[in-house]
This record gives structure tokens, C-alpha cells and sequence, in this order.
């Protein structure tokens, strides 16, 4: 075991890398799965425009994804994240997995918060003439952006969790570190540090999350 | 008189598939007309709720009309649908704000919907807190406010886009009788100053008999009487009528008893309706055995001849109203009446 300058620097790369697949797979997954979740909510049936179909196109999709375990996915999806990165290795090759992981549980976490807003509000909404477009946009979204919020710190920690899997396949960042480290080495201590490491990120964002939540909600105070 | 701003023909509405329909609504038809307060009472699970949202087609009617203004609800595009429902401001049991939004933004809400630019909206939303006596409060979230300030935003949020009626679902239902009082006089006032028709919903007799001009009395998606509120409560014919005016004193009440009392109308405004007042007080039925009065320059002169109800509480209570009111009473023999 040797904590040198080295190892350090290493650890503080493999943070950052974390950090950089954490958040860059999360924003593109928003991108994909907000929308799909909004969709889920809105053409369900009793929603403002439901379309029996397409909900049930999309739920059956999201299933699919959400069914498949990660450490699975990430081999499965290698020839996509070749063909897109141009590498199945490194943290940049992580990203098109976590993005294919996270979108469906995005939806799905999205599709909970939004059913949360009170359908009397919507229908208010609906009888001062607003279309489906501004019901999504001027209700719904700003009404759950409290819980929003709070589902995206919960889906942040949880591709926290899926990036550390990715190091089995040479993924990058600190579960790479952990699992060449610790696993293959039996370097207990700095699989340790990485660990602590994972549990300040998640505590940050997790606290970060709330309290974003908390500040943004006008229903409490 | 001009053609009625609402016009309901046949409406029919019921829920569910066709193998186990509910029937909520089944034949109703009213006139409702311009300017006017118009009460629709009835027990839960009347229908009211369906035919208030019949009107501005937040439920699609299953047969019959509605025609709002001269034009044909269900003829109407979606577009066309959206641009008529502005025309139908509607407020709500829980009042339905949006709780993210401050009382000014709630206000705006419809006219940002219509693309009125937002200093507009924002110098109108100001005047209509005004109108509903909210000044002040504008950058208040509505976990801020109290139910009636929450029912005021409301009622200024669906006059803001200027509408021809305003429909209320049970809107003082989840108010105190204050507050409820204060929300009944703010339409009244509306009506009378704006001129804009309001169309109440409640199963409250007291909301009715305080601001409506004429009621529909709705049973099981049917109404079973209609017609003007004072005349309703002289004399409702229908058995839910008569239920929901007197209550349960309905059933047990014996006349003949021979309890006449003279009440003597020395000139109080001939526009107040004292027998009804009376009846709704006690929620008892009063029996006009005789009665001479005359309209003179606005106040009511002459006397009228009644007979109270046998049971004694009240009989008593009827009095003491009576009394309260300032109208002088005697106990008559039958024989001398």
C-alpha cells in the first residue's frame, strides 16, 4: 500500500472523472427521459391528452431498459458506445450506457412527480382556456419543481452507483480505481478512500438536493 | 329580453362504458340570463358538479346543447373551444391556485396564457386585487394566505381575462360562515358593478337565498323545480325542494294548531323578503292564512295573518326571529282572525 503523491493525484482524477460521467450521462438522460415522462403523464388515461398507445409504446420501452441490470447493459450496449465514442474504454465510453440506464428511470422518477401535481389546478388551467402546451409548461413543470428537484439529487446518487459498476469494464473514475485496486490488488486502503470518497458525493448532492428543493417550494414558509 | 348568455337544452351526460353507465346528468334544461345570479342547488351526488363543467366543456355532454352566447359548444374547434372558455372565468372549492406562483402571478396566469405582455397583465392583475380588496398582498404565495384571501386571488384570477360569466363549483364550501359571507357579497358586488353573470353552484340553501336571483333545484340529475329564489322559498313544490328549504321539520310538522300570529309591516323595504327569511331562519314552514300588503314608495305597509308550527322549539324560535327583526307580532285567537 503506498498513499504517495501519485495515488492521490490519481484518486483526484478518478474524482473528477466521476463527477463527469455523473453529470454529463444525467443531463443527456434529462434531455431524454423529462420529456418521456412528461409524455407518460400526459397521454395516460384521465391525463390532459390522453393517447392509450403511445402511453403504453412508452411504458413498455421504459420497462424494457429499467429491467436490464446495469453491469449487463454495459456490455450489451459496447458496439453502440464504439460506434458513438469511438472507444468502449475511459470514462467518455461510460456516458452512452449510463445515458441508455438513467433516461428510462429518469421517466419513470419524472412520471411520479408530475402526477403529484393536483388535477383541480390542471383543470383550473383548462378552464382559463390553456392548451395542452402551457398546461405542460405554465402548471405542470413549475407546479413539481420542488419534487423535480428532489428527483434529480435521488437520480444523480443513483448513477453515482452505475458509474462505479462501469470500472469492471474499464470504465474510468473512482469505481475503476476501487474494483483495480481493491479487487484485483486486495489494496484495502484505497478502496476505502474511494469509498469515502462515493459517500461525500452522494451526501453533497443528496443534501444539495434538498435543499434546493426546500428553497425553491412556496407551499412551505 | 335578450337571448339568455347560457342556454342548456337536453344535456345528458353519464360516465363509465356503456354496459355499466352512470347517468349523472339525464335531461336538463335551462335559460340562464345575462346579468343575472343564477343558483344550481342540490344534494352530493346530484350532478351539479358535472353540470358546471358541462357548461364550459371541461366535460364533453354525452346528448343535448349548450349554447353559450349564440354559439354551439360542441360545434366548436379546440381552438375555438379554448377562446370561448376565457369567456367563462370559474372558481373552485380548494381554490386551485397555482401554489408556486405569488397571488400577482396567479392573477396573470390567463391573460400570459392569451400572450398579453406582462407589464399589461401585471398593471391588470393589480387593479383586479384591488377590485376583490387584496391590495398589498401581491407578492404573496398562496400557503400564505387564508381561505377567503385564497378564494379572492381565485375570483381574481378568472375575472382577469374579462369574462361574460363566472362560474363558481361550490365556492364558498370550504369557507367559514364569515369568510363565506364576505366571498358572497364580493359576487354580488361584482355582478351589480361588472354586470357579469354568475352562475352558482352549492348545496348550501343560505348561499342561494343570499345572492341568487333565481335556482334550479337539481335531484338525480334531473331538476325537480326551477324558478325565483323567493318564490322557491314561499312555496317549493318538489319533495328535494322542500328538503333542502325546511329540512328535516319537513316531516313533522301538523297545522290547524290554531297559533295565529298578526305581523304588521309598518314600512320596512317591501324588497326584503321577511317570510322567507323567517322560514330559512327556523327551517320551518310558516302557513299565510291572510295577508294585505301594499307596495308604498319602496316599503312594504299592511299585515299578514300566519300560523305557526305546533312544535314548540319552533314555534318559539320563529318567534323570537320575529322579534329580532323588528316586525310587531300578537298571538290572535283563531276565532277573531
Amino acid at each position: 500500500m503506498t498513499l504517495d503523491a501519485a495515488t492521490w493525484q490519481m484518486l483526484g482524477k478518478g474524482f473528477f472523472e466521476t463527477l463527469y460521467m455523473v453529470f454529463g450521462s444525467t443531463l443527456i438522460g434529462y434531455l431524454i427521459g423529462l420529456p418521456l415522462g412528461v409524455l407518460l403523464v400526459v397521454t395516460r388515461k384521465g391525463g390532459i391528452h390522453p393517447i392509450s398507445w403511445v402511453n403504453a409504446v412508452v411504458g413498455v420501452i421504459t420497462n424494457i431498459f429499467r429491467s436490464i441490470p446495469f453491469i449487463i447493459l454495459l456490455i450489451m450496449v459496447m458496439p453502440v458506445t464504439r460506434a458513438i465514442v469511438g472507444t468502449t474504454l475511459g470514462a467518455r465510453a461510460v456516458i452512452p450506457p449510463l445515458v441508455i440506464a438513467s433516461a428510462p428511470y429518469i421517466a419513470r422518477v419524472v412520471e411520479g412527480e408530475l402526477s403529484e401535481v393536483d388535477n383541480g389546478v390542471i383543470e383550473a388551467a383548462k378552464s382559463m382556456g390553456a392548451s395542452d402546451w402551457q398546461i405542460i409548461w405554465k402548471v405542470l413543470l413549475p407546479e413539481a419543481k420542488p419534487s423535480l428537484l428532489l428527483g434529480a439529487a435521488l437520480v444523480l446518487t443513483t448513477v453515482v452507483g452505475y458509474s462505479c459498476m462501469s470500472g469492471f469494464v474499464g470504465g474510468g473514475g473512482l469505481g475503476d480505481i476501487a474494483i483495480r485496486y481493491g479487487y484485483y490488488r486486495y489494496d484495502l486502503a484505497i478502496m476505502m478512500i474511494t469509498v469515502v470518497i462515493l459517500i461525500i458525493i452522494v451526501q453533497l448532492i443528496q443534501e444539495a438536493g434538498s435543499r434546493l428543493s426546500k428553497k425553491s417550494d412556496r407551499r412551505i414558509r | 329580453m335578450a337571448e339568455p348568455i347560457i342556454s342548456i337544452r337536453h344535456l345528458r351526460k353519464t360516465f363509465g362504458d356503456p354496459r355499466a353507465e352512470v347517468e349523472a346528468i339525464r335531461d336538463v334544461s335551462i335559460d340562464i340570463e345575462r346579468g343575472e345570479i343564477y343558483g344550481i342547488i342540490g344534494l352530493s351526488g346530484a350532478g351539479k358538479s358535472t353540470l358546471v363543467r358541462c357548461i364550459n366543456y371541461l366535460e364533453r355532454p354525452t346528448g343535448g346543447q349548450v349554447i353559450f352566447d349564440g354559439k354551439n359548444m360542441a360545434e366548436l374547434t379546440p381552438t375555438q373551444l379554448r377562446v370561448a372558455r376565457r369567456q367563462m372565468g370559474m372558481i373552485f372549492q380548494q381554490f386551485q391556485l397555482l401554489e408556486q406562483r405569488t397571488a400577482l402571478r396567479n392573477v396573470t396566469f390567463p391573460l400570459e396564457i392569451q400572450g398579453v405582455r406582462r407589464e399589461d397583465a401585471e398593471k391588470r392583475a393589480r387593479e383586479l386585487l384591488k377590485i376583490v380588496e387584496l391590495e398589498g398582498r401581491e407578492q404573496a404565495y398562496p400557503a400564505q394566505l387564508s381561505g377567503g384571501q385564497k378564494q379572492r386571488v381565485a375570483i381574481a384570477r378568472a375575472l382577469a381575462a374579462n369574462p361574460k360569466v363566472l362560474l363558481c363549483d361550490e365556492a364558498t364550501s370550504a369557507l367559514d360562515p364569515n369568510t363565506t359571507a364576505s366571498i358572497l357579497e364580493l359576487l354580488r358586488r361584482l355582478n351589480r358593478e361588472m354586470g357579469i353573470t354568475v352562475v352558482v353552484i352549492t348545496h348550501e340553501m343560505d348561499v342561494i337565498s343570499q345572492i341568487c336571483d333565481r335556482v334550479a333545484i337539481l335531484d338525480k340529475g334531473v331538476i325537480a323545480e326551477e324558478g325565483k329564489v323567493s318564490d322557491i322559498f314561499m312555496a317549493p313544490k318538489s319533495r328535494i325542494g322542500k328538503e333542502l328549504i325546511l329540512g328535516d321539520a319537513v316531516q313533522d310538522v301538523h297545522f290547524r294548531t290554531g297559533k295565529l300570529y298578526r305581523l304588521s309591516f309598518d314600512g320596512r323595504q317591501s324588497g326584503e323578503p321577511v317570510i322567507s327569511n323567517i322560514v330559512l331562519h327556523a327551517k320551518a314552514p310558516v302557513n299565510i292564512m291572510f295577508a294585505e300588503t301594499r307596495d308604498v314608495g319602496g316599503t312594504a305597509r299592511g299585515q299578514m295573518l300566519i300560523e305557526l308550527p305546533d312544535n314548540e322549539a319552533q314555534r318559539r324560535d320563529i318567534l323570537q326571529y320575529i322579534q329580532y327583526i323588528g316586525i310587531p307580532c300578537e298571538e290572535v285567537d283563531g276565532n277573531d282572525a
